[in-house]
């Protein structure tokens, strides 16, 4: 089989998968070597549908030995089959790096005979990626769930970022659907990948680099440097709540990014609430850096999944990212955002207006008195807006006008703020009116008008 | 107003700074002192911005007797005198806007100084003058700059940061090389600012070891690189130069034209069906990748 068709085959068989950031670890370039990576991340490019492609997301294999219902490459599926031999992989990523395509590698596979087979052939390609062809640019690396601890440990020291995919967030929707795979196949890995970080930082901590590396964070933060980011640089280097690493990734050997995983939303019937309480749990008890939401695709027929002709929920994975978003930023707590009694999260409008909305006795908000963490409540405030709003209100005193200059989404947060003293008089105070008066001008805007001309009909749930 | 450090040691060393600002700043003088108002004319460059700035103040200039426009946008108001100050490569003007760059970083921070260069690359109309109310505001206020973020001159200011910045990551992100036989990477890329001087170094890092070179016809520049070298060599070019150099992305060989089949192929590959623009509602793929740069995509069908 040529390359062509098989990495047409690798490739298609990858898109489900919605990671593809190369964003976690600051590493600058090395001499004889190719390639760096940015903390912050870079897209190069976007799918037909809006996807961003960072990496070169491809499976070693698509030749799998298990049969989980929801999955295009199960063994009971008839389909082409192909597999990447380690090298060519690995050139095939270099030359795609020094075009300016990807910022690195994302490599999964299905399971080839069994896990630690497939884990040792994609070790074998970022052996030859990082040996032979000298690449110091990221690298994703799939766990594949069952594999042995030492064989995590080495693909740990070869990728940036690992991510153990739960896929279904329930023990009896994994017992159901996935015959092959078990909890603890999958939990483990992720216990061993937070184990090994953390006694990794424990080590660095005491090494002369790592006590360097803390003493020039701490003058940072105290510094006008760091101040000056605050106020000008995006909101997601902000977190509330969720405690930070103590080292620079950049000094890690294993995992230096972190890792991640992804849930399935949609092919099984867990409530919102049931997803945001176990990504919670994962974040505090395995240190996640991100939960990826992938909005169910039917394209196997199965009479345990939904039905081919469903549509694929996208808005609710759009919901579930926002309010994931918020419980990492703004320290919303799951159970905020959907109670047990309403464990669905509201389609209409996004979880922060919900939760305001449900809130009306915190709000009016004055701006020019209120905590970063009660403007941060405020729809239409963002992490960066309340940092700037801190920041102006030390020099002036700040009017509606400027706080349409700083960023701040005032048709938004108009309804929950006051500015020395003053509300808004055309914004209604009672939340059906407020909810009603968003909903409708959503329905209006060039956003649902496309979709409504480019459809004929609403058809995204 | 308080004055800045810039104003407090201006006319003593004027002579030390050079005939062209010499000239400059008497014509200067000279018009404002005949009860007129002057628009100092400049060229889109970080030196002659910041030199022109340096002008207004060697020549005791009250704020609102004077302005900055770039050379290419000057139209003369009534009872105003337009001082031409010339292009940046007069040794006097780039040692006038060092002069300025240096007092304002010491005056308000690094991080407002690293903001007028990227403020600077903007082809935005009345650049100069929104780039010379900022310094202003900042040798007034200092420290405080930083901080204040409402204030309207900090906030014309700060579209423009944000304009250039944007365009920065659009050249990060969508430039394409194309390897020539001989092993050089070539890209020719069309940014609405000018960013190539602004991003060479995030290319020389990526590519360390590669000899590449990056055009850009439209603002006449080019960013080379040698194997090696931890910075990229800023060019300006002549329009025929810029044209010889932007052809050699078409002397690709069999083996190129592979790797662009199996970029295109792999992009393809992607797409996920019940995702695309009507099930969403428009068209995210455009969205995010203005379709003013899809002529340079590969995976778009474009040239490489």
């Amino acid at each position: 089989m040529d390359k062509l068709t098989k990495l047409g085959i690798l490739a298609e068989a990858a898109r489900f998968d919605a990671a593809c950031t190369s964003s976690g670890v600051t590493r600058g370039p090395r001499e004889g070597m190719v390639g760096d990576a940015c903390a912050s991340g870079l897209c190069h490019s976007f799918s037909a549908d809006g996807r961003c492609i960072t990496l070169l997301k491809v499976l070693m294999s698509n030749a799998c030995s298990y049969d989980c219902a929801y999955c295009v490459n199960r063994r009971g599926v008839s389909c082409p089959r192909a597999t990447f031999e380690p090298r060519e992989l690995a050139e095939l990523t270099v030359d795609f790096y020094k075009r300016n395509y990807i910022e690195g590698l994302f490599l999964s596979s299905a399971v080839l005979g069994n896990p630690d087979n497939t884990t040792e052939r994609m070790i074998a390609c970022l052996e030859a990626l990082r040996g032979e062809f000298r690449f110091n640019g990221y690298v994703h690396a799939k766990v594949i769930p069952g594999s042995s601890p030492e064989l995590v440990d080495r693909l740990g020291r070869l990728a940036d970022r690992l991510s153990v995919n739960l896929e279904l967030s329930s023990r009896a929707s994994l017992a159901s659907l996935c015959p092959d795979k078990n909890a603890r196949s999958v939990m483990a890995p992720m216990a061993q990948i937070a184990t090994t970080r953390h006694a990794e930082e424990q080590a660095l901590l005491d090494s002369p680099a790592g006590k360097k590396a803390l003493a020039r964070r701490r003058r940072e933060k105290g510094s006008h440097v760091s101040e000056g980011m605050q106020v000008t640089s995006v909101g997601a280097r902000y977190t509330l709540g969720r405690p930070t690493s103590a080292v620079p990734n950049a000094l890690r050997k294993f995992v230096p990014a972190g890792q991640s995983t992804q849930i399935i939303v949609g092919a099984t019937p867990e409530d919102d609430n049931h997803i945001l309480q176990l990504s919670k749990s994962l974040y505090d008890h395995y240190g996640l850096k991100r939960i990826f939401f992938s909005a169910y695709m039917p394209m196997v027929e199965d009479s345990r999944l939904p039905d081919r002709e469903t549509p694929v929920p996208l808005r609710r994975e759009h919901r579930l990212y926002q309010a994931d978003w918020l419980m990492r930023y703004y320290a919303f707590t799951p159970d905020e955002l959907a109670t047990p009694s309403r464990p669905w999260l509201d389609l209409d409008v996004d979880p922060k207006l919900a939760w305001a909305l449900a809130h009306m006795d915190a709000f009016p908000v004055e701006v020019m008195d209120a905590s970063l963490e009660t403007l941060l409540r405020v729809p239409g405030i963002g992490p960066v807006g309340a940092r700037r709003i801190l920041a102006a209100r030390r020099t002036r005193r700040l009017c509606v006008d400027d706080l349409q200059g700083l960023g701040i989404a005032f048709k938004r947060a108009r309804y929950f703020v006051t500015c020395g003293g003053k509300r808004d008089l055309s914004a209604p105070l009672d939340p059906e009116l407020i909810r009603q008066k968003v909903v409708s001008d959503a329905a209006g805007s060039k956003y649902n008008a496309t979709r409504r001309h480019a459809e004929g009909q609403l058809s995204l749930f | 107003m308080r004055r800045g450090n810039l104003a407090c040691s201006s006319t003593r060393e004027s002579t030390a700074a050079g005939s062209t600002v010499e000239r400059a700043t008497a014509e200067v003088f000279a018009a404002l002192a005949g009860g007129e108002t002057v628009a100092v004319c400049c060229e889109r460059t970080t030196e002659s911005v910041l030199a022109a700035v340096g002008v207004t103040y060697l020549a005791h200039a009250e704020p609102h007797r004077v302005r900055l426009v770039a050379t290419d946008e000057a139209q003369v108001r009534i009872g105003e005198k337009i001082v031409a100050l010339g292009d940046g490569d007069d040794d006097s003007v780039v040692a006038l806007a060092k002069r300025v760059f240096t007092g304002f970083e010491k005056r308000c921070g690094t991080i407002c100084a690293r903001r007028v260069v990227l403020a600077c690359a903007s082809d935005e109309s009345g650049m100069p003058e929104i780039v010379h109310r900022y310094l202003r505001l900042g040798f007034s206020e200092g420290k405080r700059l930083y901080e204040d973020v409402a204030a309207p001159e900090a906030l014309a200011f700060a579209k423009l940061v944000q304009r250039v910045s944007s365009e920065c990551e659009h050249t990060r992100q969508f430039v394409r090389f194309a390897r020539l036989p001989d092993g050089t990477f070539v890209s020719v890329f069309e940014p609405n600012e000018n960013t190539l001087p602004l991003v060479g170094t995030h290319f020389a890092r990526r590519m360390r070891e590669d000899r590449f070179v990056v055009v850009d016809p439209g603002h006449l520049v080019a960013i080379f690189h040698e194997p090696g070298d931890t910075t990229c060599a800023v060019v300006g070019l002549d329009e025929d130069t810029a044209a010889t150099l932007a052809a050699r992305v078409d002397e690709t060989d069999e083996r190129e034209r592979l790797v662009q089949a199996l970029w295109q192929k792999f992009y393809r590959a992607m797409e996920l069906p019940g995702r695309g623009a009507a099930s969403r509602g428009y068209d995210l793929c455009a969205s995010w990748m203005p379709k003013r740069f899809w002529h340079g995509l590969p995976e778009l069908g474009g040239r490489p």
